[in-house]
C-alpha cells in the first residue's frame, strides 16, 4: 500500500528534477566553466566544465569593453523598460476599457513588433535614420537614443499585453464602489486601479528589460563603438576566439540578477508577478 | 627716446611671443585635425588591436577614430542600408563572403602614394580598391592520436578524408561561413573542376558523411576536445589553438590545382562618398604596416600579407610545430604567394549556396 502512494511521488520528483536540471544545466555549466583554471588558461580554446582547477583567473581579466557593454545594455534595458511601461499601460487602458472603433485593429498593431523578425526591425529603423539624416541633417544611428528607441519598440507590447491582461480580469465595480463613495476618477484610478493592476506592470517591465537586455539582432544595426550591449559584445568576440572572461561576466550577470530578485521579493513579493499571470 | 625705445622692445617681444604661440599651435595642429575617421572592421580583441597601434598615430595627427563593428556581412548590410546617403564608415572589411562589397561598387580606388607600405605587400595582395590587411590558410586540421589509432597515414589531400573509418567524422563549415569556399574549392579541385565548377567538389563532400556543419571556430574546438570529430575543414589558425590547448592535431595545406594551399583573405577599402579619403588610406597604410602585420600575427595568429613580417617569422626557430614537427602554418614569402586565390569572377555566392542546398546540405 505504501508502495503505491511512493511511486507517484518518486514519478513526480523525477520529473520535475530532470524539468530543473534541463532548465538550470546551462547556468550550471557556464558559472562552473568560468571557473576553470585549466587548459582554459593556458590555451583560451575552450569551455572546461567540470573545471579541472579552481581559480579566479577570469574574473580578474574581464576586459573593461565587457563592463562598458554590461553599463550599456543595463542602461538601455531600463530605458526601454521604463518608456515601454509610460507608453504600455495608457495603451493597455485605451485598448481595454475604451469604446474606440478599430479597437481590435489597435490592439493588433501594439502586437505587430512582437510579429515582426528583430533583425527586420533592426535594419528598418537604421534605413529610417539614415532617411531622416539625409532629411534633417541629423540622424539617431549610432546614438543611445537610436538604440533605445528601437528597444522601446520591441519592449512596449510586452506591457501592452501584460497590463491588458490584468485590466481584462479586473472587477470595474470597485471602481464604481469608489466613485459611488465620493473619491474622483484620478483617486480612483490612484487608489483603487493602480494597485490592483500593479502586478501586471510589474511583469510587463519586467519582461521588457529582459527582451532588451537579451536582445543581439535590433542591437547588430543600432549600436555603434561607443554604444555597445553586452550581448553584442560578446557576439563580436567570440566570432575571433573564444574568452572565458565571456562566461565569467555572463555568471556576474547572473548574479546581478538573482540579488535584483532577491529585492523585489523583499519590496514587493515575487508572487506579484505570478498574480499578473506572468504572461504578455 | 628711452621711453620710446622701451616700448618698441616691449612690443617686439610681444610680438615675437605671439608669433611663437602661432607657429607652435601651427606645429601641434597635425595633417588630420578635426577629422573623424569611420572604421568598418571586426569586433572584439581585433579592434582593441588595432587601435593599439593606429588610434595613437591617428590622434597624434589631430584626428579621432571612430568605429563601427561587426563581421565584414553585417557592415555591407550597413551600407547597403545606407544606400544614397553617407556611407556609415569611411574604411570597410572585405571578405570573400562580401563579394556585393566591390560588386556593389561600395569601394572607391585609393590613391597608392598615401599607402607607401605597398612596397611590402605582394602585388597577388592588393588592387586599386583594396589592401589585404590578413591571409588565412584554410585547408584541413587533423587529430594526430586518432589518425594514429586508426592506422592512417598522415593526409596530404582533401580525398584522403574519404577513407571510410572516418566517415561521420569530419566537421566542414557551413555554407556562410567564409571557411566553406576553401574546401569547396579544394575538393572541386581533386575532382577535375574548381570555382568554376563547383559541382564535382560539392559531390565528394556529400560522400563524406559530415558530421556536423559549423558556424563559429569555437565549435572547432569543442568538436575535437569531445573527440567527436578527427579532421575539419578550417584555416590553420584554429590548428594552433587546438594545439595550444592541449588537443594534439596537425594541419594540412593540400594542393590546388598548381598552388599549395587556399588564402582566405581580408581586405580594407575606403567606401564610396566618403568624406575623409586621405584618412583613409593613412588607415590602409599603417594597417599594413610591420607593426601592426606583427601584432596581428602574434596575437591574433593572422598570417600576414606583410613581406617583412612574412619572413621574419618564416625563421624555422619561430615557427610553432605539430607533435610530429611538423609546422602549423606556411610563412615564407615564396609559399605565402603560392597559395590559391579564389577567381572573384568565378564567385556566386547565390548560385553555390543553391547548389551546396540542394548536393550537401539535402
Amino acid at each position: 500500500m505504501r508502495r503505491r502512494k511512493l511511486l507517484p511521488k518518486v514519478l513526480v520528483g523525477s520529473v520535475v528534477g530532470l524539468v530543473y536540471l534541463f532548465l538550470l544545466a546551462p547556468v550550471i555549466v557556464v558559472a562552473g566553466a568560468s571557473f576553470d583554471g585549466g587548459k582554459s588558461v593556458a590555451g583560451r580554446a575552450f569551455l572546461q566544465f567540470p573545471p579541472s582547477d579552481l581559480t579566479l583567473y577570469w574574473y580578474e581579466n574581464i576586459q573593461p569593453r565587457l563592463w562598458e557593454a554590461l553599463g550599456v545594455s543595463v542602461s538601455v534595458a531600463a530605458v526601454a523598460a521604463t518608456v515601454g511601461t509610460v507608453l504600455g499601460v495608457p495603451a493597455a487602458l485605451g485598448i481595454v476599457r475604451s469604446n474606440l472603433p478599430g479597437k481590435t485593429l489597435i490592439a493588433t498593431l501594439f502586437r505587430a513588433p512582437l510579429q515582426i523578425p528583430f533583425i527586420v526591425i533592426g535594419i528598418a529603423f537604421l534605413q529610417t535614420y539614415y532617411f531622416f539624416a539625409d532629411a534633417v541633417g541629423f540622424g539617431l544611428q549610432g546614438t543611445f537614443a537610436g538604440l533605445a528607441l528601437g528597444h522601446v519598440f520591441v519592449a512596449t507590447p510586452y506591457v501592452v499585453g501584460s497590463v491588458g491582461a490584468a485590466l481584462q480580469r479586473f472587477d470595474v465595480r470597485l471602481e464604481e464602489a469608489a466613485l459611488s463613495l465620493g473619491a474622483n476618477r484620478l483617486t480612483t484610478f490612484r487608489r483603487v486601479t493602480l494597485p490592483i493592476i500593479m502586478p501586471g506592470i510589474y511583469a510587463g517591465a519586467l519582461f521588457a528589460f529582459m527582451v532588451s537586455f537579451g536582445d543581439v539582432p535590433i542591437s547588430l544595426f543600432l549600436a555603434s563603438a561607443t554604444y555597445t550591449t553586452l550581448p553584442l559584445e560578446i557576439f563580436h568576440g567570440m566570432e575571433f576566439d573564444f574568452d572565458a572572461a565571456v562566461l565569467a561576466i555572463s555568471t556576474v550577470v547572473l548574479l546581478g540578477s538573482l540579488v535584483v530578485l532577491y529585492f523585489i521579493q523583499r519590496i514587493v513579493g515575487l508572487d506579484v508577478l505570478l498574480r499578473s499571470g506572468g504572461n504578455g | 627716446m628711452k621711453q620710446a625705445l622701451k616700448h618698441v622692445t616691449a612690443g617686439a617681444l610681444a610680438a615675437a611671443v605671439v608669433l611663437a604661440l602661432g607657429a607652435g599651435s601651427a606645429a601641434a595642429a597635425g595633417k588630420f585635425e578635426g577629422v573623424t575617421l569611420t572604421v568598418g572592421t571586426f569586433g572584439g580583441s581585433w579592434k582593441d588591436r588595432l587601435c593599439s597601434v593606429f588610434c595613437p598615430k591617428f590622434e597624434a595627427e589631430g584626428g579621432k577614430v571612430e568605429w563601427v563593428l561587426g563581421n565584414p556581412k553585417l557592415l555591407l548590410s550597413k551600407m547597403v542600408a545606407a544606400r544614397g546617403q553617407e556611407p556609415p564608415m569611411d574604411v570597410i572589411e572585405i571578405v570573400d563572403t562580401t563579394p556585393g562589397t566591390m560588386k556593389g561598387g561600395f569601394v572607391q580606388k585609393y590613391d597608392p602614394a598615401n599607402v607607401p607600405n605597398l612596397k611590402n605587400l605582394s602585388p597577388a595582395f592588393y588592387d586599386e580598391y583594396r589592401v589585404a590587411n590578413w591571409i588565412t590558410e584554410e585547408g584541413f586540421l587533423f587529430d594526430i592520436e586518432k589518425f594514429e589509432e586508426l592506422g592512417l597515414p598522415r593526409p596530404t589531400r582533401y580525398k584522403d578524408l574519404l577513407h571510410p573509418k572516418l566517415s561521420g567524422r569530419v566537421a566542414f563549415p557551413d555554407i556562410d561561413v567564409n571557411a566553406v569556399y576553401g574546401g569547396i574549392v579544394g575538393f572541386a579541385a581533386e575532382a577535375g573542376g574548381d570555382e568554376h565548377n563547383i559541382d564535382p567538389g560539392l559531390d565528394l563532400i556529400k560522400k563524406l558523411n559530415v558530421h556536423s556543419f559549423w558556424k563559429s571556430g569555437t565549435t572547432v574546438t569543442q568538436l575535437h576536445k569531445a573527440g567527436d570529430v578527427y579532421a575539419t575543414i578550417a584555416h590553420a589558425g584554429w590548428a594552433v589553438r587546438l594545439n595550444d590547448g592541449g588537443v594534439k592535431v596537425g594541419m594540412v595545406h593540400p594542393p590546388v590545382k598548381d598552388k599549395k594551399g587556399y588564402a582566405g583573405i581580408g581586405y580594407a577599402g575606403v567606401t564610396t562618398g566618403s568624406k575623409n579619403k586621405e584618412a583613409a588610406e593613412f588607415y590602409l597604410n599603417v594597417l599594413i604596416s610591420d607593426e601592426m602585420q606583427e601584432l596581428l600575427h602574434v596575437k591574433n595568429g593572422i598570417v600576414p600579407p606583410n613581406k617583412n613580417v612574412q619572413k621574419k617569422y618564416s625563421d624555422p626557430a619561430k615557427l610553432k610545430l605539430d607533435a610530429t614537427g611538423t609546422p602549423f602554418l606556411m610563412m615564407k614569402p615564396s609559399e605565402i604567394d603560392n597559395l590559391y586565390q579564389l577567381d572573384w569572377s568565378a564567385f556566386d555566392v547565390k548560385g553555390w549556396t543553391r547548389k551546396w542546398n540542394r548536393t550537401v546540405a539535402k
